[in-house]
């Protein structure tokens, strides 16, 4: 009866509301937790619902916190859901964290994942992580708090520009929905022998195997973490995962043709760039929404010089978190020395 | 002796599932030198180790029978 009070009073808090978030909420109502908090800026798009269940095709444009607080209050009237219509960012962390006993990381990306997992060692908060990549998903449980969480695990954030963010529509619903099932599973567990321990459950769909690892102190987790609130505000942690926005021509694939190139130079501005990665938008249309380069991984955001398409790579990786962003050094005017880009047919 | 594998992820395929080392003991070090060297294509991959179903953060001695897990950071939700 009593840990029956515990799970219905524990004030839950789930970041990211795609393909671990969905089955990740719906379990916890299904178990009575009656204070939920939801944080999401993104709007439910068509890839989505092959396996984020509680969008439907009429949902798609609008925002996923709403359109799941329809559901929730339909659907569980015990539920109390305090929506967040904003990405989490170092600004906004601490103070949305702080207030819940419980947390969820359901987020799709890796600067996400350290500053959650950062955020809660300081804040001292139990912490279940999911992650999935293919047929493969992975949950951390995290209840020790002597510890580095996630860096225990994976010291340093995966520093490269070639990280594989997959594409996550190949991802299938049988995967997120155990995946998030087993999350809240370890969550009634915890509550019911209150043990601390941290672990990785590494679960293969394919061939159904679970494998389970216990996870320690690790020294190095703990040096390269921030030591407080005061560093944690100032940590970047789009440059600690994906590097400096900076890039130069010479470091871009153009053989790649999952990348985009973004010049966002005004519709007059001439000359054009003949690569057929190429698309120009303006910052305005851009703004009104025009994301056709949302498909592609990694965006390269050149405009004439290099100073207005760094300003824009800044704010394209605060709203597009799990987008590799870069501006490109020099820009166009850069692009035309023969060293650097190879124009088509010349 | 003899270790086994198990990879994960973006490792899966790259290794094989047990391997056989000439030596009585090797440590854990010398074993993933041995292991770099031998499948090069895991050198680019970021990856934490478990030894036993342990993650282990330290240079550890391998004994005949360990079972040596390589796991690779996924990021998708």
């Amino acid at each position: 009866m009593e840990k029956r009070r515990i799970i219905e009073d524990s004030k839950v808090l789930i970041i990211g509301m795609g393909g671990l978030g969905c089955p990740v909420l719906q379990q916890l109502c299904l178990q009575g937790v009656s204070k939920i908090g939801l944080v999401d800026a993104d709007i439910v798009s068509l890839s989505n619902l092959n396996r984020q269940f509680l969008y439907d095709v009429q949902d798609v444009g609008f925002a996923k916190v709403n359109v799941v607080k329809k559901y929730v209050d339909n659907q569980f009237k015990h539920v109390e859901l305090t929506t967040y219509n904003q990405f989490l960012t170092v600004d906004n962390a601490i103070e949305i964290i702080e207030a819940y006993d419980i947390i969820f990381d359901c987020t799709d990306n890796f600067p996400s994942r350290y500053l959650i997992s950062d955020a809660c060692v300081l804040l001292k908060k139990p912490l279940f992580m999911g992650a999935v990549n293919g047929l493969e998903g992975q949950v951390f449980v995290f209840l020790n708090l002597e510890s580095s969480y996630y860096r225990d695990v994976f010291p340093t954030p995966p520093n490269s520009r070639d990280i594989l963010t997959c594409n996550q529509s190949n991802v299938p619903s049988e995967l997120t929905n155990k995946i998030g099932t087993i999350m809240v599973y370890n969550y009634i567990k915890y509550i019911d022998s209150m043990n601390n321990y941290n672990l990785l459950i590494n679960y293969n769909l394919e061939n159904n195997e679970f494998f389970q690892f216990d996870v320690f102190l690790n020294p190095k987790g703990v040096e390269n973490m921030p030591k407080n609130i005061d560093q944690f505000l100032k940590s970047n942690y789009q440059i600690q995962c994906f590097g400096n926005t900076a890039i130069t021509w010479q470091e871009i694939d153009l053989d790649d043709e999952n990348i985009c190139i973004l010049d966002v130079r005004e519709k007059h501005e001439v000359p054009d760039l003949n690569i057929s990665q190429v698309l120009r938008l303006t910052l305005d249309e851009i703004q009104n929404g025009d994301n056709d380069f949302l498909d592609n991984n990694k965006l390269y955001v050149v405009c004439e010089f290099g100073n207005r398409s760094m300003s824009i790579a800044h704010y394209l990786r605060s709203v597009f978190p799990n987008k590799m962003v870069f501006s490109v050094l020099g820009g166009i005017n850069d692009a035309f020395s023969p060293l650097n880009l190879k124009q088509n047919g010349s | 002796m003899v270790v086994k594998i198990l990879s994960f992820g973006v490792l899966k395929g790259l290794l094989p599932a047990e391997i056989t080392i000439q030596n009585e003991e090797i440590d854990l070090e010398s074993f993933q030198e041995l292991l770099k060297e031998n499948y090069p294509s895991i050198v680019k991959h970021n990856f934490s180790v478990a030894v036993n179903h342990a993650i282990v953060n330290q240079n550890v001695t391998l004994k005949n029978g360990d079972v040596i897990a390589l796991m690779p950071p996924f990021s998708g939700g």
